[in-house]
């Protein structure tokens, strides 16, 4: 009990992280290059956050209000975005995110300005982030198996292509972006009510990267991606003591080598390989199965 | 002066070039011809360098070239004319035919910028001019002037005539008859068979990534079951 | 007194366009954002600031910090890039975005680690503190040596891509590189230099920039990331010219905003401007005619 008690912070950080990767993934996996999952999830924090302190709501009630201000939030900001591609999709997200610091910097009267708001009452224990992740994480994999996971396959290997076929590319950027925002906000919230205080800068330029390494290392397909890379950049550095210090250049160093080496993430570049060798399996034994694994 | 031998290359996967030998002797006029998809323009990328053979060998007057980057085998003097001609668009016609000169290293060129103009007049009033403004057959010329630029020992072309009409085809063609006249070795790369076997003096036949005949271009061009089988084309009537 | 905050403005937006300067030649050239762009920056004004304390004069220690900035910008390109381009272009955007995220994650962090995350500060009177009376307007002799250096790497730039046979190279590589090959063009070397002269010119601002304000931190580049984002929209993606007038257009908009408008609003509005100008003309507010060249990978 009490080897599990000392980690449970730990476990905190990890779930939490693990839901914006979900989030960052969903877009990625569509093809959308977005980083507005920071954006969400601040929206979503503060969205909680004031409801709590400021309003007196219970904590159920301003998560699921979280939820909807992110879903909200993600499907509006996809009526514009849905269009643009690659490097512009990029950078019109990345105002998005910090026009949403400014805003949570300048409404001081709401949000606390730079200070924030603290003494939030923590009202989300491991338990109830652990349950979020595990449905965020079923909602993935359901989705993976899905005609949209197939959709976004579809988009992010060939546009033109998809387009061919009859795949709607806006209305799936539109779905991602809705989606993403939808976990992105629900975690956001969670967030707020788990760790006492929120500050614009808690979802700033450092988040983003974070979220986005995590997808890069773990990879942008499989549903394991998320947990993979969120395992590898959060808890080793964390469960090795001498490298906790180091951590932030790690990262770095793991996220241009991953890139290089393993452009598809680690746990994308497993399950391929993993389905190389059945289907070559398939093959010698008589290869009435052959293309089954593809 | 260029030997091709045993050249094997592919993309990832796919063997599109199963061991091709050709070569073309200093001052010939040599065509490779052979249907869409036969691996025409993968043997020139071998050659060049554009995608790594994966054996056989390149020499160009005794020198090994396979193997070594594109930039390297350019230098040296196997100067392509790619297929979509590949001028860059937004530089002027007379900064394409600069570039062009990068190439030369060392190398005395028989073209200058006054030569080409001769070679191709119309090129003359576009000099100044985006070159991705020209039309097709125009962007052609400055394609093959900007390769003559860089004092080619043996300049490649991919299927100049693809795209143009048939009066521009004459005039590239007739450019080409020109700079074989003048003792330059060509290597030219067609589909368009008849006109290919017309002007050049030796002929290879690739399908499906080998040479599957070879001889003067004259024998060739009236094998008619030859050209029916491997090319699709209707023999030439007259 | 709105003359004065014009000029600041404009000063403002020239220390901008030193910093974005770069950052948009890579871009025009690789089509790549190099986000390490910022760490460069800091490397070389750290640098700078070693070589002043420890007894260096600042143009010598100037002039070295500008070639530090080139030779990590260098190894950025050999490090970070160069395996990358193997990639089909889509995918290559990507993964460049997060390499080059991943190296500036490592830069700022080995100066964290050699600042001890502390602000450091050039010693008093490092540069000439001498102020000028121009026409009722107040100007120091560094923001003038600030307007001098973007005017100077302003034309330094034109020249070298437009009338060097480099430059014509550089050129070809960034219009195809498939036909620059061809012409006997290494590209590995272009690629090579443009990060170089990209980061000599990232060397160059971390210096200016830390003499203007006097401070150096690890993370003293991330602002001007940000604001090297809104800038190379603005003045459309590749374009050298319009990068320097979208930056004194920035510069002079934020310094008006600050002075005229509440604390916190000004971000508020250009951002917003920032994404609005890439929803309804995202070939830039300054037109693309003067782009190095339009690769077809417009939005
Ligand atoms: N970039 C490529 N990737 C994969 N396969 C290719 C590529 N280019 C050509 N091929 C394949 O290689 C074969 C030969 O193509 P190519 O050399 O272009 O033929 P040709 O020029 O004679 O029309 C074809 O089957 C073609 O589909
Ligand atoms: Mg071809």
């Amino acid at each position: 009990m009490n080897y599990f008690s000392q980690y449970l912070p730990l476990a905190d950080i990890f779930l939490l992280a693990l839901g914006f990767a979900f989030s960052q993934q969903v877009v990625l996996r569509a093809g959308v290059f977005s980083v507005a999952t920071a954006g969400f999830a601040s929206l979503g924090a503060y969205c909680s956050a004031i409801l709590v302190t400021t309003y007196g709501w219970p904590a159920p009630a301003a998560i699921a209000a979280s939820l909807l201000f992110g879903t909200a939030a993600g499907w509006c900001l996809s009526l514009p975005l849905a269009r643009l591609r690659g490097i512009y999709q990029a950078i019109a997200t990345l105002a998005f995110v910090q026009v949403v610091i400014a805003v949570m910097l300048f409404a001081t009267s709401i949000t606390g300005g730079g200070l924030g708001i603290n003494s939030i009452p923590k009202s989300v224990g491991t338990g109830t982030l652990l349950a979020a992740a595990i449905i965020t994480g079923y909602v993935m994999f359901a989705m993976q198996r899905s005609g949209i996971g197939r959709a976004f396959d579809a988009i992010q290997q060939e546009e033109t292509v998809a387009a061919v076929l009859g795949v709607s590319i806006r209305r799936y950027h539109a779905l991602a972006f809705t989606i993403s925002g939808a976990i992105a906000g629900l975690f956001g919230g969670l967030q707020s009510l788990n760790t006492y205080t929120l500050t614009p800068s808690s979802f700033s330029f450092t988040f983003v990267i974070m979220v986005l390494g995590y997808i890069v290392v773990g990879g942008r397909r499989s549903a394991w991606g998320p947990v993979v890379g969120v395992a590898f950049l959060t808890l080793l550095p964390e469960l090795s003591r001498g490298l906790a210090e180091y951590r932030p250049i790690v990262t770095g160093i793991v996220m241009i080598a991953v890139m290089i080496f393993l452009p598809l993430g680690l746990a994308d570049t497993f399950i391929l390989s993993l389905k190389r060798r059945k289907r070559q399996g398939n093959l010698v034994e008589g290869g009435t199965h052959v293309r089954s694994a593809s | 002066m260029l030997k091709v031998e045993n050249l094997v290359a592919g993309y990832s996967g796919i063997r599109a070039l199963r061991g091709v030998s050709i070569d073309v002797a200093g001052g010939e006029f040599v065509a490779v011809i052979g249907a869409n998809g036969a691996g025409k323009s993968t043997l020139l990328n071998a050659i060049s360098g554009i995608i790594r053979p994966t054996s056989g060998t390149v020499a160009l007057d005794g020198h090994q070239l396979e193997g070594k980057p594109a930039h390297v085998i350019a230098r040296s003097g196997l100067l392509q004319v790619p297929e979509g001609r590949q001028i860059l668009p937004d530089l002027t016609v007379h900064e394409n035919l600069r570039l062009g000169a990068l190439a030369r290293h060392g190398r005395t060129p028989d073209f200058d910028i006054e030569g080409i103009l001769k070679l191709f007049p119309r090129l003359e009033e576009r000099l100044k001019q985006p070159a991705g403004t020209m039309s097709g057959g125009e962007q052609q010329m400055l394609a093959i002037g900007r390769a003559l630029m860089g004092a080619p020992k043996v300049l490649l072309l991919d299927e100049p005539s693809l795209g143009l009409s048939p009066l521009m085809a004459d005039h590239v063609f007739s450019a080409l008859v020109q700079l074989h006249s003048r003792g330059l070795s060509i290597l030219l790369i067609e589909q368009n068979v008849h006109r290919a076997l017309e002007v050049t003096q030796r002929g290879y036949v690739i399908d499906q990534g080998q040479v599957v005949h070879q001889g003067a271009s004259a024998d060739l061009a009236t094998d008619d079951s030859l050209i029916q089988h491997y090319l699709g084309q209707e023999p030439a009537t007259a | 007194m709105i003359a004065q905050q014009i000029l600041n403005g404009v000063i403002t937006g020239s220390i901008y366009a030193l910093f974005a300067l770069g950052f948009t030649l890579v871009f025009s050239v690789h089509r790549v954002l190099n986000l390490a762009h910022g760490g460069v920056f800091m490397v070389s004004a750290l640098f700078a600031y070693y070589l002043v304390t420890s007894g260096v004069s600042i143009w010598v220690a100037a002039v070295a910090a500008a070639l530090a900035g080139g030779v990590v910008s260098g190894l950025i390109e050999i490090v970070a890039l160069r395996r990358l381009r193997r990639f089909p272009p889509h995918v290559m955007e990507f993964a460049a975005l997060i390499t080059t995220l991943g190296a500036d994650i490592v830069i700022i962090n080995i100066g964290h680690k050699l600042t001890d995350a502390q602000t450091v500060r050039f010693p008093f009177g490092t540069f000439p503190n001498v102020f000028f009376n121009l026409l009722g307007l107040r100007i120091s002799f560094l923001q003038i040596a600030v307007l001098l250096t973007v005017g100077a790497m302003l034309l330094f730039l034109m020249y070298y891509l437009y009338r060097t046979p480099v430059g014509l190279k550089l050129r070809a590589v960034a219009s195809s590189e498939k036909a620059a090959r061809l012409m006997g063009v290494n590209p590995d070397a272009v690629y090579l230099q443009t990060f170089f002269i990209s980061g000599v010119m990232a060397g160059i601002a971390g210096v200016l920039i830390a003499l203007s304000f006097n401070s150096i931190s690890a993370h003293m580049g991330e602002p001007y990331m940000l604001k090297a984002f809104v800038i190379i929209v603005l003045g459309g993606l590749g374009s050298i010219p319009g990068c320097v007038m979208a930056a004194i257009f920035f510069g002079v908009a934020q310094t008006l905003c600050v002075v005229y408008l509440p604390p916190g609003a000004p971000d508020i509005i250009l951002y917003s401007l920032l994404f609005l100008v890439l929803l309804v003309k995202p070939s830039g507010l300054m037109g693309s005619a003067a782009a190095i060249s339009i690769v077809g990978r417009r939005a």
